[in-house]
């Protein structure tokens, strides 16, 4: 037990997270992103409601079952949008703060399984997946990453925990190819640099946007 | 109250569904801050736990003022600096939904909370606040701290923020100064501003209240921060002196309206004081008679006649009659009762007895009206020819117009028993009182007359001894 401030202060397992030195591929690193990505969503003024895995209470709104495995999974991030073209439609977000590739690719194909998992069985909450990130991978192959074969070839990859099966054909004949469909068309793949982030609202045009915001609201209402 | 507002943040973040999570953790939240002051307006807006957006718009539609409420399910401090760094600049109140169980490390949420007059704080903290309120100085810190609370207040803060507080005022009302000293410090900490002006002012009144010097009092004396609805309850409520300076300067900014809104037990000795101490400065619009026998619950109550607020106007009440007094316009008094008007020996009587000057009068005969009045709006009581029309049975008077110093008028209408002035002309209540609403009724005892005298006579305070004790209350 610490004492700061002349309280008892019990170091909880987040604050080292935060607070200890950590490499280029930490939790630190991926919880500060998951952060900024947030703010950033949010600073569109197209994201009514967020949570994110960090927050203690919602995070649940972000878990979802393999059909065969005991261990949930989770989301870094969700939500709901606000707005003409995607308003009340919910997302859920894979936030990835690497500087480079390095194991991207298998994170999102991980990503895209988990998508077709989710959407088989809570499709209101899956409106729309996002993948952030502030590096690409497989650029050569940029176009390819959301079409159903990519979905197809990750959804095989976990076909233990989604289908109880290792056997590729097997697996293949359980496939739902609506849902396949399903995912690729509600992926955005978002690529965000530091710079970028600092292009929302500025801070003189706070409040004037806030209030042009609630303003909007109120006339809807 | 204790245990209801975190089992209620509890139970809906136990909603399976994201929407009725959302909605249950904003109506807990509401609920909870509607319990700290009547009369607040709560907007939920479509956003919640956004990085810009509040989840929560705060109104006190009286005061024209409202302050933004964010949600945070994050408790970590840094993440609610970062939080206190975008939204500070509209001094909001960040309310976390699970307790703050770590400390702030660095110290920086609370100097970037404190530095923006953003309040941070949790269900705890919020909670205790509005457990203590039933103690009426705790219930105007929690309002004080609604309007404007910052820095950090979780569980321990508040507890020792209700702890200061209460031993603060028992300690003003002894005349104590280190306690005294310890609540004005909490409230330059805890409030922005204004509202620790305001707290201070209270203080500083029941302080004053009780007996001990002004100049000794331990706090700011450059104080602004008007006194609200409840600060002015409070101290009716609460002081002992009967101080007449005291309460005039108690009164310098209140207004009818203020006081026609004050719930306030009957009979109320300081509403005595603090009405007559600034009887010449309380304008009313308009004022009504109605013959009202003694309620079975007042048979108790000795004093008539007496001040009190009924049926939203300041009212004086008589051993069977009552006049309510409009701060704004004659549709704020109760309907009236129709009546054939008065005769004009009658009127004379009144207005000869208590030195009233009429200018104008409209009588009727029959089916006819007769206006009588005088160019010059003179006193036209004496008239002989009006004396002569006093003779005729049939002659009622259905209005009469008292004339004031300056030309002033009021209108006093005996169809209605009201009286007003003309278009939005008001008339301090000293005025009103001793000269139209002598024309509505008869006084016949010198000893209640005696009695309405001193129920509106400001003290006589010397400008320059006026100026010195002013606290600009």
């Amino acid at each position: 037990m610490n004492v700061i401030a002349g309280r008892p202060y019990q170091i909880s397992q987040a604050d080292l997270r935060y607070w200890l030195v950590a490499g280029e591929d930490s939790q630190l690193r991926g919880i500060q992103k998951l952060r900024r990505a947030k703010r950033w969503l949010d600073s569109s003024t197209r994201v009514a409601q967020s949570w994110t895995v960090e927050d203690e209470g919602l995070k649940e709104m972000l878990e979802f079952s393999w059909p065969h495995w005991d261990k949930p999974f989770s989301f870094d991030l969700g939500g709901r949008f606000r707005g003409t073209e995607h308003g009340g439609k919910m997302f859920v977000a894979e936030v990835k703060g690497y500087r480079a590739e390095y194991d991207l690719s298998s994170h999102f194909q991980s990503f895209l399984a988990k998508c077709y998992v989710a959407l088989s069985s809570r499709p209101k909450r899956c409106d729309h997946f996002m993948w952030i990130s502030w590096a690409p991978f497989q650029a050569r192959h940029w176009d390819q990453h959301p079409t159903v074969d990519s979905v197809k070839n990750a959804v095989l990859k976990e076909s233990k925990r989604i289908f109880d099966t290792e056997d590729p054909h097997v697996a293949e004949l359980r496939l739902d190819a609506g849902t396949l469909t399903g995912v690729a068309q509600r992926l955005w793949l978002i690529t965000l640099c530091d710079k970028q982030e600092n292009l929302v609202i500025a801070d003189n045009h706070y409040r004037d946007v806030v209030s042009l915001m609630l303003a909007e609201e109120r006339a809807a209402l | 109250m204790t245990e209801s507002f975190v089992a209620a943040i509890d139970q809906a973040l136990h909603e399976p569904e994201p929407s009725a999570r959302v909605d249950g953790i904003k109506l807990a939240v509401s609920r909870q801050l509607e319990g700290i002051e009547r009369g607040l307006r709560i907007k939920h807006t479509e956003y919640f736990n956004n990085s810009i957006a509040p989840d929560m718009i705060v109104e006190w539609p009286r005061e024209d003022r409202k302050r933004f409420v964010f949600l945070r399910a994050n408790q970590h401090p840094k993440w609610l600096e970062e939080d206190v760094k975008i939204v500070g600049q509209s001094h909001p109140i960040i309310v976390t939904l699970q307790s703050t169980t770590s400390a702030d490390p660095e110290n920086g949420l609370q100097q970037a909370a404190r530095g923006s007059d953003t309040l941070v704080t949790d269900p705890v903290g919020v909670q205790e606040l509005v457990q203590g309120r039933e103690r009426l100085a705790v219930a105007l810190l929690s309002q004080a701290v609604l309007r404007g609370g910052r820095g950090l207040l979780g569980h321990d803060e508040a507890t020792n923020a209700t702890t200061v507080l209460n031993d603060g005022f028992l300690a003003a009302e002894r005349g104590a100064v280190l306690p005294t000293r310890n609540a004005t410090a909490l409230f330059a900490k805890l409030l922005a501003d204004e509202q620790a002006g305001r707290m201070t002012r209270v203080l500083q009144s029941v302080w004053e209240g009780h007996g001990a010097p002004p100049a000794d009092f331990p706090g700011r004396r450059d104080l602004s921060g008007r006194l609200t609805d409840n600060d002015i309850a409070f101290l009716v409520e609460n002081l002992t002196t009967d101080d007449a300076h005291f309460w005039r300067r108690i009164g310098r900014a209140l207004t009818l309206d203020q006081l026609s809104r004050l719930s306030l037990a009957d009979p109320s000795v300081n509403l005595q004081r603090l009405v007559a101490s600034n009887a010449d400065r309380l304008t009313g619009k308009a004022m009504r008679l109605f013959h009202e026998p003694q309620r079975v619950d007042e048979v108790d109550v000795q004093q008539v006649p007496r001040w009190l607020i009924a049926r939203g106007c300041l009212t004086l009440r008589g051993e069977d009659w009552s006049l309510y007094i409009a701060p704004n316009s004659v549709d704020q008094l109760p309907r009236p009762e129709q009546r054939d008007g008065i005769p004009v020996s009658r009127l004379r009587a009144r207005s000869l007895s208590r030195s009233v000057t009429i200018g104008h009068l409209e009588l009727t005969s029959g089916d006819r009206i007769i206006t009588y009045a005088s160019r010059g709006m003179e006193n036209v009581i004496n008239d002989d020819r009006l004396i002569d029309l006093a003779e005729s049975p049939d002659v009622l008077i259905h209005r009469a117009t008292v004339v004031l110093s300056g030309g002033r008028r009021i209108v006093c209408d005996f169809t209605t028993l009201t009286a007003q002035g003309h278009t939005s002309a008001t008339f301090p209540l000293d005025e009103l009182i001793g000269s139209a609403f002598l024309l509505l009724k008869d006084i016949d005892h010198e000893a209640t007359l005696a009695a309405i005298r001193d129920l509106t006579t400001a003290p006589t305070v010397p400008d320059a001894e006026q100026l010195s004790l002013d606290l600009d209350l």
